[in-house]
């Protein structure tokens, strides 16, 4: 599903992230990326998501080249990085624009329960815990992902 | 460039009626609250920029849906502070040729020698500038309920 073939990232400030990195992951297929501080395994997540172009090498998700995020893939990041300007319900749904309104709220219910935050939609991201935030985030990806996988 | 030195060109451009002193405010007015906007995009979190990527939003859409609501805080307050620049400018459009309004009184007070007239106009130029604020702090205060900020305001 995923093809990494040798895939450097030079920075703008001359920082060599990566170097001649090589990977494929199946479907289905969960994988760990572990290493010490600023060895490059945002950077690594980062060019996969799409969000930073690789300086060479490829990155395919299933045969098609990544250059800008890829609609399968819902990303969490590090820190939850919620709007603060939406309410919880309104994050998860941030991303199902082109839905209808009573699907979106049903999505946004099965997603929130999901994650064990039933009774937060109307919560702003403030007067969540650091946890629950990042769980409004991963429902809010996951949200997405899963758009993407039912069309 | 300080707006008021526009004052004789408006005049001559257009007269000395409303429409030159409505120009002034306008002008005086729309460079700090531009400047203020413009500072506010440029701080724009990188990060939350992302998240709008992430969901791989059209340009017009990472404007509507991320750009804006995070500038609003910004913006409501240099709207207030453009409104108090305002209320200075419509000090300055009526020193100079106005035969009515506030501006009109205090220069009046001061001819001929009406020092109560002169505190008048002032406070009810207090009362205007706390009116008009309070005002727009109360429109824009719903829109910015989310805010998880040190409170300043009052």
């Amino acid at each position: 599903m995923l093809e990494i073939d040798n895939i450097s990232k030079v920075y703008a400030n001359g920082v060599t992230a990566l170097r001649n990195v090589t990977l494929s992951v199946a479907q289905g297929e969960v994988v760990a990326i572990v290493g010490g501080s600023g060895c490059g395994k945002s950077t690594l997540l980062r060019l996969i998501s799409g969000l930073d172009r690789v300086s060479s090498g490829s990155i395919r998700i299933e045969g098609a080249a990544v250059t800008s995020p890829h609609p399968a893939i819902g990303i969490i990041f590090q820190e939850p990085r919620l709007l603060p300007w939406l309410n919880v319900a309104e994050n998860v749904a941030f991303g199902l624009a082109n839905l209808t309104k009573p699907e979106r709220r049903h999505r946004v219910h099965e997603v929130l329960k999901r994650v064990g935050l039933r009774d937060y939609n109307a919560r702003w991201p403030r007067e969540l815990s650091g946890g629950q935030s990042q769980r409004v985030a991963i429902a809010r990806a996951r949200n997405a992902a899963l758009r993407a996988a039912f069309g | 460039m300080p707006s008021i030195a526009w004052v004789p060109l408006f005049i001559l451009w257009f007269g000395i009626f409303e429409t030159s002193k409505i120009v002034l405010i306008a002008v005086g007015v729309f460079f700090p609250i531009y400047l203020g906007v413009m500072g506010a995009i440029l701080s724009v979190d990188r990060k939350t920029v992302e998240v709008g990527r992430s969901f791989r939003l059209s340009p017009f859409a990472l404007v509507r849906r991320i750009l804006l609501p995070s500038i609003l805080p910004a913006y409501v307050l240099s709207l207030r502070g453009g409104l108090g620049l305002g209320w200075m400018f419509v000090v300055a459009a009526e020193f100079m040729g106005a035969s009515e309004g506030l501006g009109y009184l205090l220069v009046d007070g001061q001819q001929l020698g009406k020092p109560q007239q002169i505190v008048a106009a002032i406070l009810v130029f207090a009362v205007l500038g706390k009116l008009s604020d309070w005002l727009l702090e109360t429109l824009t205060a719903p829109l910015l309920t989310w805010q998880d900020a040190f409170t300043t305001a009052n």
